[in-house]
């Protein structure tokens, strides 16, 4: 190994020491040369083909997974006989602040890149679901072990301040353009439309539960509001699917995006590069509703006897209804669980990329690269980013295969694998971030009292992080690296 | 070669790590378990209860108040019948004679004439039931008759005048006739609203002036004869007198009141500081009273008796008249512990649940010469205990048994399996000067002990902070200065409930007092309270 390469892993034990490492993108689709879908993690990427045709609805199908606290091995011990245990002390010692649970897929339905000279333009139509529900450890510890037990709360209030859950589905239609203004440096950029759906957003959350040690007396503060669009709540009657063009074409919640990079080549081996990609925001206006409260201040003390306490009979019951009722109703005011309807705005999860490469050696036929990425999301503290460490191996202008190893926060790390490989103009390639996901239980479920009875069900022994890619497209007229206009390729 | 070859191998590597997959195990699963211990707490109930509420709920006999200085009162009110107009004065059924002749010259004037009139004025007296020496009355109603006769052959028509006897003026007229001889008129009318007036000299009292005015026509040969002229009143009620009225003494009814805080005290030793007996007077008459006690009389719940003799309670002051008509005067007479022997504290000490008395009310006790009285007015009286939450309570013990069913709340903590423990905590905050203290103990139908509340007898509510640093006699000497909180937690465990299936009886005993056990009076004030907080704290344990 040289010089350089030790540089490399200093640099990655230094920072995956010093920082939050986590991302829920996949890591590895910049490195890869013969994939037209690599400008999703920068613009100023290109492929290695000049004419590159995604195969539609199939060119890039993500599959995204993740979660912070299933993992079976912590919380779950089982027997000779087949009893399975679940500890909860465990569970809630395996997750931080949130029980954390997050989905997405992507589907590209059309993807067209050409290359011209020191010009790329690419344009792509992506169906996109995102979704995440994060319950706060309090409240999970509030369930199994109450108010007043032995729960950790801090000055016995349970901080619920972080429940979410959120979910959107949108189109994306982007037109992409990079240049290359040297050998050096080529800069993207790539202007995006977004059609809003579907989306449930929790726009505030910082509902407290309070207990006082003494009279029991529980309280609640803070806020929690949830934004609808699509979920048949609106002002008017009936669902935007019923009318399926319109769903598809004419729904008014629009918003804009975009991407930009740059790619710089200091030195003839080495590439840096950095992007900002998936910014963006949708405004919602079909279907809206809104629900929550800005001040869930209510507190609950008992039911007050004092104005009826000495009556009798009908007069006492009608005394404690009333008061029952003023209850209800002063809760009912803190929550105002009647909704609005007020169009909203969601904001896209918008990721800075850093990254370089160092190409470690190249023959007429193969070429091996170490590379490194950092992402991060930006405005979201919470979600700690993800640092990827890997080698690339290119072999002729058909396979380019590579692994890698990924870590965030909260994960031990994982090893990813991916491979592209070019049969004429036909390419197919796959991709996983986590290959413990290739690594799978089958669970069997037998009845108790009649054990010829049972169920089987095949499950990922490690469902915390699966991100994976894959797809077909078609590329015409790839380039070796020395005739690659514009720059090399960048990993 | 090499290279290429080494980069097929590792592509060959990634290709097989990418698209490998196995079953690495196969755990069976026969039963899940999950156990979780929770524990929930939860406000149950509170109540915030003012001293002037509870007792004015245990005592609706009593008016629960406050005074200007916020100390707490209850008083026990009796109201008398009251006082009317017709209840003391008087005007009897009354008739008066007069009899005409008219001489041999007027006989002679009839018949040579034709006619002869007659004008003649007389006074009466017209004595009042007690000897009242009216001005004036004008009458409600009544009866006014008058009968005209004579043996003459004549025609006869003339009025009779009742008038004012410094003016002449007709007060009242009755206007008559008859021509068709014999002469014979016997007729009544009303008094209605009629005012006559009075003269009074220092021999005769009430005299009446009557002015008799008639003519007589000739109706044909006859002899001489008197006329006479009689004229009554009678049914007479007054609407409005004035003018002196006689002294005298009219005697109350009183149906007593009941003083409903001495009903049961048993051992309980109660003393009373400073408490009042109150009489209210709202005098409607333009003349002046006064009260007078003969006694008053205390009936214990043993139906003791103690009389305190008129002679030994200061005399009372004699009640302003009403200024004008249609006007009247509140007055309040106060009998406190100087003006009574025994004192009023004395008195209550004697714990009479019923107290009543014998009183008159002497009118006109100052002999006003100039007064007035009218139906529409009245003077009504009423009395009171006024018995100030200022004093002491010792020894107050209260035992009782109530029955109980636990059968359901076994049955539904039956099905609730998952409960291990319920706790019950009571937080109460007591800004009374008053301390308590409970016990119940939970038996089977043959009063056998079960189990109890506590272990044993427990002070649950200790007494507020007092200010005992000033004297005694200082108005904030036993007053609460704040509160004082105490916490009782009482732990049922699920065997320990599940054990009281037998218990159908429940003893509870409650001892209470005034701070230090009645060794120094303590002061209520109205805004004094206590608050009882009530929460639950279950612990649950589940085994799935």
């Amino acid at each position: 190994m040289n010089k350089l390469l030790r540089i490399l892993l200093v640099l990655f034990l230094a920072v995956a020491a010093a920082t939050d490492l986590a991302a829920q993108f996949s890591g590895q689709i910049g490195a890869y040369d013969f994939l037209p879908q690599r400008v999703n993690a920068n613009p100023a990427l290109r492929p290695a083909g000049k004419v590159n045709v995604g195969i539609p609805f199939l060119s890039n199908v993500y599959l995204e997974h993740s979660n912070n606290w299933f993992r079976p091995s912590n919380f779950l011990s089982a027997d000779a006989a087949g009893v399975v245990t679940i500890d909860n002390a465990a569970v809630l010692n395996g997750i931080d602040r949130e029980v954390f649970t997050g989905f997405g897929t992507s589907l590209e339905l059309l993807h067209v890149g050409i290359r011209k000279g020191d010009h790329y333009f690419n344009v792509r139509v992506s169906e996109r679901f995102q979704g995440a529900f994060a319950l706060p450890r309090d409240m999970m510890a509030l369930g199994l072990y109450g108010n007043v037990g032995n729960n950790g709360f801090s000055d016995h209030t349970a901080d619920l301040s972080n429940l979410r859950i959120d979910f959107m589905h949108f189109r994306e239609y982007a037109l992409g353009y990079s240049y290359a203004f040297s050998e050096k440096l080529t800069a993207g950029i790539t202007l995006k439309y977004l059609y809003g759906m579907e989306a449930l957003r929790t726009a505030e959350s910082s509902l407290q539960l309070r207990t006082d040690p003494l009279t029991y007396e529980m309280s609640t503060t803070g806020a929690l509001r949830i934004n609808t669009s699509g979920a048949g709540l609106g002002e008017e009657e009936g669902d935007i699917r019923d009318d399926i063009g319109r769903y598809l074409f004419g729904l008014n919640n629009s918003g804009i995006g975009g991407d930009i990079g740059a790619v710089y080549r200091p030195l003839d081996k080495l590439t840096v590069e950095f992007s900002a990609f998936d910014f963006g925001f949708i405004s919602w206006r079909e279907d809206v509703a809104n629900f929550g409260t800005s001040n869930a201040e209510f507190a609950y003390d008992g039911v007050d006897f004092s104005e009826f306490v000495f009556e009798t009979g009908s007069a006492f019951d009608d005394g404690l209804q009333n008061e029952i009722d003023q209850i209800a109703d002063r809760a009912e005011e803190a929550y105002n669980f009647e909704a609005s309807h007020r169009a909203f705005r969601s904001a896209m999860f918008g990721m800075f990329r850093y990254a370089a490469s160092y190409d470690l050696y190249e023959t007429e036929k193969t070429s091996g690269r170490l590379w490194a990425n950092y992402m991060h999301a930006v405005g979201h503290r919470n979600l700690p980013g993800r640092l990827a460490v890997g080698y690339s191996q290119r072999l002729w202008k058909f396979f380019q295969g590579g692994v890698h190893y990924s870590r965030q926060r909260g994960d031990g790390g994982f090893l990813g694998a991916g491979l592209t490989a070019n049969a004429g103009p036909l390419q197919v390639f796959a991709m996983v971030e986590n290959l413990n996901i290739a690594r799978f239980s089958r669970y069997t479920f037998t009845d108790e009292n009649d054990p010829d009875k049972e169920n089987s069900i095949i499950l990922p022994r490690n469902p915390n992080d699966i991100r994976i890619h894959f797809g077909l497209n078609l590329t015409f007229g790839r380039k070796s690296n020395d005739e690659a206009p514009g720059g090399e390729p960048m990993l | 070669m090499k290279t290429t070859a080494r980069a097929a191998s590792f592509l060959f590597i990634v290709f097989g790590l990418l698209f490998s997959s196995c079953i690495k195990d196969e755990p069976e699963i026969r039963s899940v378990t999950f156990s979780a211990d929770a524990e929930w707490g939860i406000p149950l109930a509170q109540v915030h209860l003012t001293a002037e509420r509870v007792i004015d709920n245990f005592d609706k006999e009593g008016i629960v108040l406050s005074g200007e200085d916020g100390l707490v009162r209850i008083v026990y009110t009796d109201t008398l019948d009251p006082i009317r107009a017709d209840d003391f004065l008087v005007l009897p059924d009354q008739s008066f004679d007069a009899s005409f002749a008219l001489g041999a010259a007027a006989f002679e004037q009839l018949q040579v004439e034709g006619s002869v009139s007659v004008s003649e004025t007389r006074t009466y007296a017209y004595p009042a039931q007690d000897g009242d020496r009216l001005d004036s009355v004008r009458f409600e109603s009544g009866i006014f008759e008058i009968l005209v006769q004579t043996a003459m052959n004549v025609q006869i028509s003339g009025t009779v005048s009742l008038l004012d006897p410094e003016t002449d003026e007709p007060r009242y007229t009755y206007q008559f006739n008859d021509f068709e001889p014999p002469v014979l008129v016997d007729e009544t009318a009303s008094m209605e609203n009629v005012l006559l007036t009075f003269d009074n000299t220092s021999d005769e009292e009430n005299l009446l002036k009557v002015s008799y005015d008639f003519d007589l026509n000739y109706a044909g040969a006859g002899s001489d004869a008197d006329i006479s002229i009689d004229f009554s009143f009678s049914d007479l009620q007054i609407r409005a007198a004035g003018g002196f009225i006689v002294p005298r003494d009219l005697e109350l009814e009183d149906e007593g009141l009941f003083v409903t805080m001495f009903n049961d005290l048993g051992t309980t030793q109660v003393r009373i500081e400073d408490p009042r007996i109150n009489f209210y007077f709202d005098n409607g008459f333009g003349i002046g009273s006064q009260l007078l006690i003969d006694e008053i009389i205390g009936t214990n719940a043993a139906g003791e008796l103690l009389t305190v003799p008129g002679s030994n309670i200061t005399e009372l002051p004699v009640l302003a008249p009403a200024p004008v008509p249609g006007t009247s005067v509140l007055t309040q007479i106060e009998i406190n512990n100087d003006l009574m022997t025994p004192s009023v504290t004395d008195f209550l000490a004697f714990y009479p649940n019923f107290v009543s008395g014998n009183f008159a009310l002497r009118i006109n006790p100052g002999e006003d010469e100039s007064s007035f009285i009218s139906r529409d007015a009245s003077l009504r009286l009423s009395y009171e205990a006024e018995i100030p939450v200022y004093g002491s309570i010792a020894d107050f013990n209260m035992r009782d048994t109530a029955d109980i069913n636990l059968t359901d709340v076994i049955e539904g903590l039956e099905e609730a399996e998952p409960v291990q423990e319920a706790e019950i905590r009571l937080i109460i905050d007591n800004g009374l000067p008053l301390e308590a203290g409970l016990q119940i103990v939970f038996t089977d139908s043959l009063y056998q002990p079960v189990d109890s509340l506590f272990s044993g007898f427990t002070e649950v509510l200790p007494s507020a902070p007092l200010e005992l640093s000033v004297p005694e006699t200082h108005p904030h000497y036993g007053r609460s200065l704040g509160t004082t909180r105490s916490v009782i937690t009482v732990t049922v465990a699920r065997e320990r409930l599940e054990a009281m299936d037998e218990v159908t009886k429940m003893i509870f005993r409650i001892v209470g007092n005034t701070t230090s056990n009645g060794d120094h009076p303590i002061r209520l004030f109205h805004q004094d309270a206590f608050s009882v907080r009530a929460a639950a704290r279950v612990k649950l344990r589940f085994d799935e």
